[in-house]
């Protein structure tokens, strides 16, 4: 939040020069106007400014990070629905109300896959009357229609932008998102020209009834201006239930990746649009049990008639397959070289358990246990086990010639299959001093050996100095949001 | 402009003085030069005119240019010069250079070749050459003027005993740069060194102009005993690791490496003078394959292991189907010698040591390793045999209606992108800007399975495909891609005007 810190002091003294200018004729109050301002007052006393402080792991150690965010209340019992990339990995939360009362919250929940968190603030440290605001209904949204979005961008609170819906379902492709940032899976965004800049996330985006529509969560940081995307508050509703009546949001799948019937060749000419393209099958997935093959159209789901022409469709039909029951028998129609067949698939859960880093302070890098997505984007041959996850900088690790991406096989002899091996031994060898082990690590059919020759003992006082100024978690640049894409 | 004048008589006035003593600067160092590069016609009877009037005249510079292995379309590329000495010696009409003076023949798709070599004598006329012989080892390579009798320079003959010593004066015969029409000049220096190795080769106390290198080395009684060579230090050897990607991908530094000027004796080499060793022309089917990745025995490793041996190799992977596996060879063996000689290899950079030992046992050969396996030594034997295609010599196809260009895909790609040892398809190494493919979003490194729904196995099938594809006017082609391990559609529009 480099930005932030430079532009405030600027932005004070403009406001003050404006301070001392002469006062602004009256402005001529139209309808449109009058609107805004009873919409503000709707939204603007349940507006949240959330400043979390994250702890992220970076380049083999762990780190502290402050960020900022936006967040709006939604229910009397001090709920707070914000992005799930503003409090991911937050150590601690600290909220500011529309009255400047500091109020901590704890995350109730949080959905990567849509990007919604739901927070809820301590009650016992809130002064008066909780102000909420009423979660409107973004089926009803149209394109055109005036809106405002709410919120903190660049970190500067209380803020409001004014525009107009100009799309209520824009398609972002999961691939072009940024990395670890699979959303828009199964959903697509209500995008709008109202200013929404880095520090917005969370933030609510208000039509002209004061009810909350969407909640902003991405912009185009390069090359695009006025282009902004608010998840559709209805989907918000149906995630932040779920966070909040069991902590997460359950998923199933069954393996197959699924293209719209536009990348078959000669689409135009086909006669039977119907249907969804099988791209892909994920090896040992249930498709794949199930004998769906590359290739196959599936005209059905469930005995419910599917077309996916374009991309756009894609998410809604991923998200019908999500919705499914897990551990659910699902009868796909298949047509395959002009033969159609019933295919039964049996779902399980897509969900994975969310890894977290475990640092290996002593010898400096970190680790994380294998899931099952990380299995899938490496292409591992088990999804249980430890990855390293990074390699700090002139450390033992680095010596010993450990990078991020290596799988851990075993350790002075010993197998390491799940994270909880893998840190009993880094404890027991710690505390015994070990000066010499053996690592066997592998990358992809590849093994390499490494020597770990680590020394302990007291850092001169000189050197802890020189640490605690080196801290990362302060830089700014490094905010995941303000590179990526995300806010 | 009224404290100008000053400093200006000032000058004048300590011009005289000044300039006097310059001028004796100038000529003591004139003097001095000219002594150094005494020509025959001074009749000066020093070593120098001893050394350029008699053997020295055998030194000639060579020119040649580089180009891209791969030729882009409408030209062959950008060209770099290059100028080096060399000597006349062997056959007439043979000249000896340095092999480092062009890049390994076997670096990648991205490489250079010399091409268009010309033999210029000091007072004659340029000759056309072409390369004869090769010997990477003794870093040698042998050019041949294409009409032998044309070039009239005599032919060196060169001394091999008494052998060199470290201690010993020599003459070394260059050239002056092109400017000065590469006239000859002798340098005066002393072998002060000798470099590790079976093959003697001396350092000389003194840094000679580049135009030294691939020059003659005179003994100060006339008799040419070596060569000077400019050995190419391995530290920069860049995509030297088994299975890198880079190699495919990146592109191979062709930039300077630092070298270091080595006398050559000239019994090291003159056994070859008659018969140069032909240039490797790439024969796969001879080259020894083992069908292993692997990563140098550190001095930590060995200390861990408490193996007791100068260096070694650790198998990383052993390919399925081998002769490394059909011999019992596991990942994590330890490789101590090969066919009996110990290997030095402690470091990456070492490794490339390994690979030529294997590729130069050849295939069809058994030979002996020694293993260390689980703290016991014991030998195996491995039946080495021809290198299967690789990424670096695998076959390419180019088609044009689409504007992509695939590559075979090979055993060590499968390998270093982890993908089943079955994978099938052909890898996309090109796409032509705003070519149908690229528009489609096809991108390099994709793996195309199927085309309008033909399985893809090879380059014949992918290539069959999309000349049927052609033949048929197709509006629109479909491809299967596999890309980060999963598959996709891709439709791809053409047209056929």
């Amino acid at each position: 939040m480099r930005v932030t810190k430079k532009l405030v002091p600027a932005l004070l003294l403009a406001a003050a020069a404006l301070a001392f200018a002469p006062a602004p004729r009256a402005v001529p109050v139209d309808a449109t106007q009058k609107a805004i301002y009873r919409a503000r007052d709707k939204v603007f006393p349940a507006l949240v400014h959330i400043e979390p402080i994250l702890q992220v792991y970076r380049a083999g150690e762990k780190a502290r990070m402050a960020v900022t965010g936006s967040g709006v209340i939604f229910s009397a019992e001090g709920y707070v629905v914000t992005n799930n990339h503003v409090v991911e990995r937050a150590e601690k939360v600290t909220c500011f109300l529309e009255d400047q009362q500091e109020v901590p919250a704890t995350v109730v929940g949080r959905d990567p896959e849509t990007d919604v968190a739901v927070l809820k603030l301590d009650l016992a440290r809130v002064r008066g009357k909780l102000p909420y605001a009423e979660l409107g209904d973004s089926s009803k949204v149209q394109v055109g229609e005036h809106v405002m979005a709410m919120g903190s961008p660049l970190g500067l609170a209380r803020s409001v932008s004014f525009g107009v819906v100009s799309s209520v379902d824009r398609y972002l492709p999961e691939d072009q998102m940024p990395a670890g940032a699979a959303t828009g899976l199964y959903n697509t965004w209500i995008q709008t020209d109202a200013a929404i800049n880095p520090g917005n996330s969370g933030g609510p985006l208000v039509d002209l009834q004061g009810r909350v529509i969407g909640i902003n969560s991405r912009a185009v940081p390069v090359f695009g201006e006025n282009v902004g995307f608010a998840i559709p508050i209805n989907l918000v509703k149906e995630t932040a239930k779920a966070l909040m009546t069991r902590g997460s949001v359950p998923r199933s799948w069954i393996g197959a990746y699924w293209q719209p019937l536009k990348v078959l060749p000669n689409y135009f000419d086909l006669r039977d649009k119907r249907g969804v393209l099988v791209g892909g099958v994920a090896p040992g997935s249930p498709a794949e049990k199930a004998g769906l093959e590359v290739g196959d159209l599936v005209l059905a789901f469930n005995d419910k008639p599917i077309t996916v022409r374009y991309e756009e469709e894609l998410p809604n039909f991923r998200k019908s397959e999500a919705d499914a029951p897990v551990g659910q028998t699902i009868r796909l129609t298949v047509m395959r070289k002009g033969e159609s067949k019933v295919l039964p698939v049996t779902t399980i859960s897509r969900v994975t358990e969310e890894s977290e880093d475990f640092e290996c302070r002593e010898w400096g890098f970190t680790v994380r246990a294998i899931n099952d997505e990380i299995a899938r984007a490496r292409n591992l041959d088990s999804a249980s086990g430890v990855i390293v996850t990074g390699v700090k900088r002139g450390s033992f690790a680095a010596d010993a010639e450990f990078s991020e991406g290596d799988v851990i096989v075993t350790v002075e002899g010993k197998d390491m299959p799940d994270l909880a091996a893998f840190t009993g031994i880094y404890r027991s060898l710690v505390d015994g001093h070990a000066a010499r082990m053996l690592f066997v690590t592998k990358r992809g059919p590849i093994l390499h050996y490494h020597v770990l020759k680590p020394t302990y003992g007291a850092v001169s006082p000189r050197a802890a100095d020189s640490m605690g100024d080196d801290d990362e978690g302060s830089d700014p640049e490094s905010d995941d949001g303000s590179g990526s894409g995300g806010l | 402009m009224k404290t100008l004048p000053q400093p200006a008589s000032v000058l004048r006035r300590s011009f005289p003085a000044a300039a006097l003593v310059a001028l004796a600067v100038f000529v003591a160092l004139t003097g001095a030069l000219s002594a150094r590069v005494a020509r025959a016609e001074t009749a000066n009877r020093s070593v120098y005119g001893i050394a350029l009037e008699g053997p020295g005249r055998s030194v000639v510079a060579v020119r040649y240019q580089l180009r891209p292995k791969e030729r882009p379309k409408g030209g062959e590329g950008p060209k770099v010069r290059k100028i080096t000495a060399g000597v006349a010696a062997g056959p007439k009409g043979q000249v000896i250079i340095n092999a480092s003076s062009f890049p390994e023949a076997d670096a990648g798709p991205d490489s250079v070749e010399p091409f268009d070599f010309r033999i210029v004598p000091e007072d004659g006329v340029e000759v056309a050459a072409e390369v004869v012989g090769l010997d990477r080892d003794r870093n040698l390579a042998f050019i041949r003027a294409t009409n032998p009798a044309a070039l009239l320079v005599p032919q060196v003959a060169f001394e091999t005993a008494p052998p060199l010593a470290i201690g010993d004066e020599v003459v070394v015969i260059g050239l002056l740069a092109e400017p000065y029409g590469f006239r000859h000049a002798a340098y005066l220096t002393r072998l002060n060194g000798r470099a590790p190795g079976l093959r003697a080769m001396y350092s000389i106390d003194t840094t000679l102009p580049d135009l030294c290198g691939g020059g003659l080395v005179v003994r100060p009684d006339g008799k040419a005993v070596g060569f000077l060579g400019l050995d190419l230090l391995p530290e920069a050897w860049e995509n030297a690791e088994p299975g890198n990607l880079l190699s495919l991908f990146g592109s191979a530094n062709q930039g300077q490496r630092p070298g270091y000027q080595m006398v050559y004796p000239a019994s090291t080499f003159a056994s070859l003078l008659a018969t140069p060793p032909p240039v490797d022309d790439e024969d796969k089917d001879k080259k020894g394959w083992l069908g292993i990745t692997m990563q140098p025995l550190s001095r930590d490793l060995a200390e861990y292991w408490n193996i007791d041996a100068p260096g070694g190799v650790i198998l990383d992977a052993v390919l399925e189907g081998s002769p490394a596996a059909a011999a019992g060879l596991k990942a994590g063996d330890v490789v101590l010698t090969v066919d009996g000689e110990p290997l030095p290899v402690r470091e990456q950079k070492d490794l490339s040591v390994v690979q030529k030992m294997i590729r130069r046992a050849g295939a069809g050969r058994d030979i002996p390793l020694s293993i260390w396996r689980g703290g016991e030594q014991r030998t195996v034997s491995v039946k080495l045999v021809a290198s299967p295609t690789t990424a670096v010599t695998a076959e390419e196809y180019e088609n044009d209606d689409f504007g992509v260009t695939v590559r075979q895909l090979t055993y060590d790609v499968v390998q270093s992108l982890n993908l089943a040892s079955d994978t099938h398809g052909v890898i996309v190494s090109k796409t032509e800007r705003a070519g149908w493919a690229q528009v489609a979003g096809l991108d390099r490194g994709d793996i195309v399975q199927k085309v309008d729904g033909a399985p893809i196995d090879g380059l014949p099938t992918f290539k069959a495909a999309l000349e049927k594809a052609r033949k048929e006017r197709r509006a629109e082609s479909s491809m299967l891609v596999l890309r980060n391990y999963k598959t996709r559609f891709v439709r791809l529009q053409t047209s056929w005007k």
